[in-house]
């Protein structure tokens, strides 16, 4: 039997974070998958306790639209490992992304705590 | 995500695994490290990553590309079924291949003579304007100078207006002098067409054309190079044409042509262009022989341009009721001129060819239908596991499409193979051979017809596959008892109207085949075998007088008469099949003199004498001409039995005298003798009254030879060209073909269109013997089971045959009932083709359907053949 077509990619509020954090963490310089997701577990200081494998469909896709590019190379223990890297529109995109994300939070902070005058 | 990453999925995913397993391995030796045994390690590192396949699974759905993803799996596994069932494939493909094929040579030839542009960057804008006869509706008759320049002078239509005439000159100074088509136009002729010359430039009205004196010729690309030998420094070369002098103005680009046939003095396309003057004496002439072409003003449209000139011949006539009594004026579009006698024709074959199509389409729609039966199982359990029906329609159009398009591919090419042998079929000037080429209008062409045809015979298996209920095929046994009821009606409709549209065909073709029996069985009123024949004609400047030219013709017919093989040799004024005759009123000597518009108009020819004798005309009473009379003119004619009883109806013609209008002082010429008539026009025209004069009386510029020969008339080619060069070593012969060559050229065109209809005719029966055949044969094999049990319970043999093959011949015979109806409705449009036969020939429907009717009942014989070897037995112990 064929596989259901792919259903589109929603930019749900846990994609979109996750993305940022990838981005964000490879501003840094090349990582494997591995790195990345200690850099990420280790930076939030353990809040943010993702399955380190939803991690590697969300570099595929960021590869996907071009804001990440990988290369196989030897890692820090000389085993093959596959790096990324931020391209120039990934490097776009996280700023547009980061501003957002501060509005977004900003937003939601405003209905949490109402401004008081 | 490229394509290229669409084909390299399995080394992506192959990779992606490594990258998860690098991980694996890399978090189990951190794990270590922190102290964990290897094993705990490992699981440990697993369950951080999570589940493997499932990540993978989410990756590689990230790079399938939804609708186009599914065609790509219906493709291949489309492509795994038609592997899978290669006799139905091939069958199906041969179909297709054989529809879409000849479809696509003769839109070929469509495209290049009705749809591709004319090579005039003005043609749209361009008429030809006639003269319209009106006592016997010649549409399309050249005009006088007079009424041209009156035309080109008073319109208010046309930007420009330029005259054409289509002659044939001598082009001497070489090796060897050429006879060779010229045509005379007006300076503005080109730019009205809106071409320029490829070296050089066209006639330019300021400086061409005004005196006699400084006369310019433009060359057609090939005679540049066949005769200047593509010399690039040919301008201002001087040229001989008719022993006068010209200069090379131009070169046109290759391939440039432009004539039109209709009435032209010369039958060859020019390929030297002069410069047409009015002198003062032709300026007044109201004889008819220019053609005229018109460039319209920008903005007006055909009937206003039809209207305004109308109103202005109506003008002219007032003026000079004398000459343009009974002439009207008629605009014909450029395009229509050029492809007009084509264009019926190529509508009538593209009909036929997708009448072709349709019966592929029907054919395969069967088979496909059968097939269908057979795959109920399949389609039943991909239904029963959630595939939705749009899923499975589009899953079968799919497998339909790509057989489609496999059949077009083959199609092409087949189709490339039919415009080769319609090429060397086809006969001169009928269709544009150069511009025939699969290009990329041809191809879209197939693509369309492709995509169309996989969609016509897909749809019906299509929806019907979706509509199998599943469980029902799934329920073992009753697959061979129970066949659907709608699904048969489909293939038993299809199979009907296959039948029907072969019949229309047939007959179709059957009644051109008829036709062109009776117009090859014609006689033409003389024998044309062991005849060879040559034009002669002399340039303007030599042979002035009379005497020479009789001279020369007498000399010339000893020499040839003196050529070992000769039988006889005389020449002709007009040779029959060769196109034009002059015609003209005549007068008979006694009774009352007729205004000119009610004079019998006869056809008036020049012969030498035994000319009657080499042709094999009879004479029927008085004598021909002798040999004095090839001298000097005595003022006695020969005419031919219908001109005699034009005349003379019931009496004696021989003795009595009647004025032929030709000359210009006309006396009354006395009929010496009778001969028999002539199709002078080709064998489909009927008889004009024709009278012979012998060559002195007029003495034409030109002639065309006739020679009667022992052997093969070709033979004689080498010493004929001899024989005229030695006595006059700047004289050349031209159009040296037999007289059966012009005989069957002249139903060429006939012929062409009988053969290419035959050939349809034939795929058509064909294709529907495999139609019937297939659907007895399938019936036979469903109901294998069915007869079986019949013949078990005591059924004998062969009343089972019968019955299986009396269905069959219901399906036919409905076929043909349909067919005969829609052929009487559509081979009326054949009528005008037809000759002597009328469209709806009872002989040939009765032939035609009994034959069709003969061969279904042979192909459902050979498809219930197999029930003889149905074991009953065998049949119940299977259940």
């Amino acid at each position: 039997m064929p596989k259901r077509a792919a259903p589109p990619l929603e930019a749900d509020l846990l994609q979109g974070t996750l993305d940022l954090l990838i981005l964000q963490t490879l501003l840094l310089g090349p990582a494997h998958g591995h790195t990345i997701a200690h850099v990420i577990e280790h930076r939030s200081d353990e809040v943010l306790q993702v399955e380190h494998g939803s991690l590697y469909p969300a570099l595929h896709r960021l590869q996907n639209r071009g804001w990440i590019s990988s290369e196989w190379g030897p890692s820090e223990n000389n085993r093959k490992a596959r790096f990324y890297r931020l391209t120039a529109a990934g490097r776009k995109q996280l700023t547009r992304q980061t501003s957002r994300w501060d509005e977004l939070v900003r937003a939601v902070n405003r209905v949490l705590k109402p401004v008081r005058e | 995500m490229s394509f290229k990453g669409l084909f390299q999925r399995r080394a992506r995913r192959h990779e992606s695994a490594l990258e998860l397993e690098a991980y694996l391995q890399r978090e189990t030796e951190e794990n270590i490290e922190r102290g964990m045994s290897p094993a705990e390690a490992r699981r440990a590192a697993h369950i951080k990553l999570g589940n493997v396949a499932n990540i993978l699974g989410d990756i590689s759905q990230q790079d399938s590309f939804g609708l186009f993803e599914t065609v790509w799996q219906d493709l291949r596994f489309g492509i795994r079924m038609l592997l899978k069932h290669r006799g139905f494939a091939i069958i199906s493909l041969l179909t297709l291949a054989i529809g879409i094929g000849a479809n696509t040579a003769i839109f070929t030839v469509v495209d290049a003579t009705l749809i591709r542009p004319l090579p005039y960057p003005n043609a749209n804008r361009t008429v030809m304007i006639w003269e319209h006869r009106l006592p016997d509706g010649e549409r399309q008759n050249v005009t006088s100078p007079a009424t041209f320049l009156n035309w080109q002078h008073d319109n208010t239509v046309f930007d420009q207006m330029a005259a054409i005439f289509n002659d044939s000159s001598i082009l001497s100074g070489g090796d060897t002098p050429e006879q060779i088509a010229t045509a005379s136009v007006s300076p503005n002729f080109f730019s009205i067409l809106g071409v320029n010359a490829a070296i050089g430039r066209v006639f330019v009205p300021a400086q061409d054309g005004n005196t006699d004196s400084n006369r310019a010729a433009v060359l057609s690309f090939e005679v540049w190079q066949r005769h200047f030998a593509s010399d690039p420094n040919v301008l201002g070369t001087q040229i001989t044409l008719d022993d006068k002098p010209y200069t090379v103005v131009g070169v046109m680009p290759r391939g440039f042509q432009f004539f039109v046939k209709q009435q032209s003095f010369s039958s060859k396309k020019p390929e030297i262009w002069t410069t047409w003057t009015f002198s003062p004496e032709t300026r007044a002439s109201h004889g008819r022989f220019l053609q005229a072409i018109g460039l319209l003003r920008p903005g007006v449209t055909l009937a206003q341009a039809q209207q305004s000139m109308l109103s202005l011949a109506s003008r002219l006539e007032a003026q000079d009721p004398a000459s343009m009594k009974n002439w009207s004026v008629n605009l014909v579009p450029l395009r229509s001129q050029l492809t007009g006698e084509v264009a019926q024709g190529l509508r009538l074959l593209l009909a036929a060819v997708g009448m072709v199509l349709l019966i592929a389409c029907a054919n395969v729609a069967t088979l496909n239908l059968a097939r269908a039966s057979t795959r109920r199982h399949e389609i039943a359990i991909r239904m029963a596991l959630g595939a939705s029906a749009k899923r499975v329609v589009r899953q079968v159009l799919t497998e339909s499409c790509l057989l489609a398009f496999t059949g077009g591919l083959a199609g092409f090419g087949l189709g490339y193979l039919c415009l080769n042998v319609l090429k060397s079929i086809a006969p001169a000037n009928l269709i544009p051979l150069e511009a025939m080429r699969l290009d990329f209008h041809v191809f879209a062409f197939a693509f369309a017809v492709s995509l169309l045809s996989g969609f016509l015979f897909g749809i019906i298996p299509a929806i019907d596959a979706a509509r199998t209920a599943p469980r029902e095929p799934l329920q073992e046994g009753s697959t061979a008892a129970r066949t659907g009821d709608s699904r048969g009606l489909a293939r038993r409709i299809l199979v009907v109207s296959e039948v029907a549209i072969a019949l229309v065909l047939l007959i179709g073709a059957g009644l051109l085949i008829r036709s062109f029996q009776r117009l090859v069985a014609v006689d033409p009123g003389f024998r044309a075998d062991h005849i060879l024949t040559a034009w002669v004609q002399f340039p303007n400047a030599r042979y002035q007088k009379d005497e020479q030219k009789s001279q020369f013709f007498a000399q010339l017919l000893d020499s040839i008469r003196a050529i070992p093989g000769v039988r006889s040799a005389s020449a002709d004024g007009f040779l029959p099949f060769a196109g034009i005759i002059a015609g003209t009123g005549v007068q008979v000597e006694g009774r009352p003199i007729l205004p000119i518009s009610q004079q019998p108009d006869v056809n008036v020819s020049l012969v030498e004498p035994q000319f009657f004798e080499t042709l094999g005309i009879p004479l029927i009473s008085g004598r021909t001409f002798n040999r004095s009379e090839a001298f000097q003119a005595t003022g006695n004619v020969v005419i031919s039995q219908s001109m005699a009883q034009m005349l003379w109806p019931g009496k004696n013609p021989l003795g009595k005298r009647v004025t032929i209008y030709m000359k210009r002082n006309n006396t009354p010429s006395t009929v010496i003798g009778v001969v028999g008539d002539v199709k002078h026009a080709g064998l489909a025209s009927p008889v004009k009254p024709t009278a012979y004069w012998s060559y002195p009386e007029l003495g034409f510029q030109f002639m065309t030879l006739v020679i009667r020969t022992d052997g093969d008339p070709r033979a004689l080619i080498p010493d004929l060209r001899q024989t005229v060069l030695r006595i006059d070593k700047n004289q050349p012969i031209a159009d040296v073909v037999p007289m059966e060559t012009l005989l069957s050229m002249s139903v060429a065109r006939t012929r062409f269109a009988t053969q290419v209809m035959a050939a349809f005719a034939s795929v058509a029966i064909l294709l529907a013997i495999i139609g019937i055949y297939g659907i007895i044969s399938y019936d036979v094999e469903q109901r294998t089971r069915e007869i079986g049990i019949r013949m078990a319970l005591g059924a004998q043999r062969n009343s089972v045959i019968h019955l299986v093959l009396s269905r069959g011949m219901v399906l036919s015979g409905l076929g043909i009932a349909f067919g005969i109806v829609a052929s009487l409705a559509l081979t009326r449009l054949l009528g005008s083709i037809l000759y002597e036969i009328r469209p709806n020939d009872p002989p040939t429907f009765v032939i035609v359907s009994g034959g069709l009717t003969t061969v279904a009942l042979c192909a459902g014989y050979l498809a219930v053949r197999r029930i003889s070897s149905i074991e009953p037995m065998s049949v119940l112990r299977r259940e």
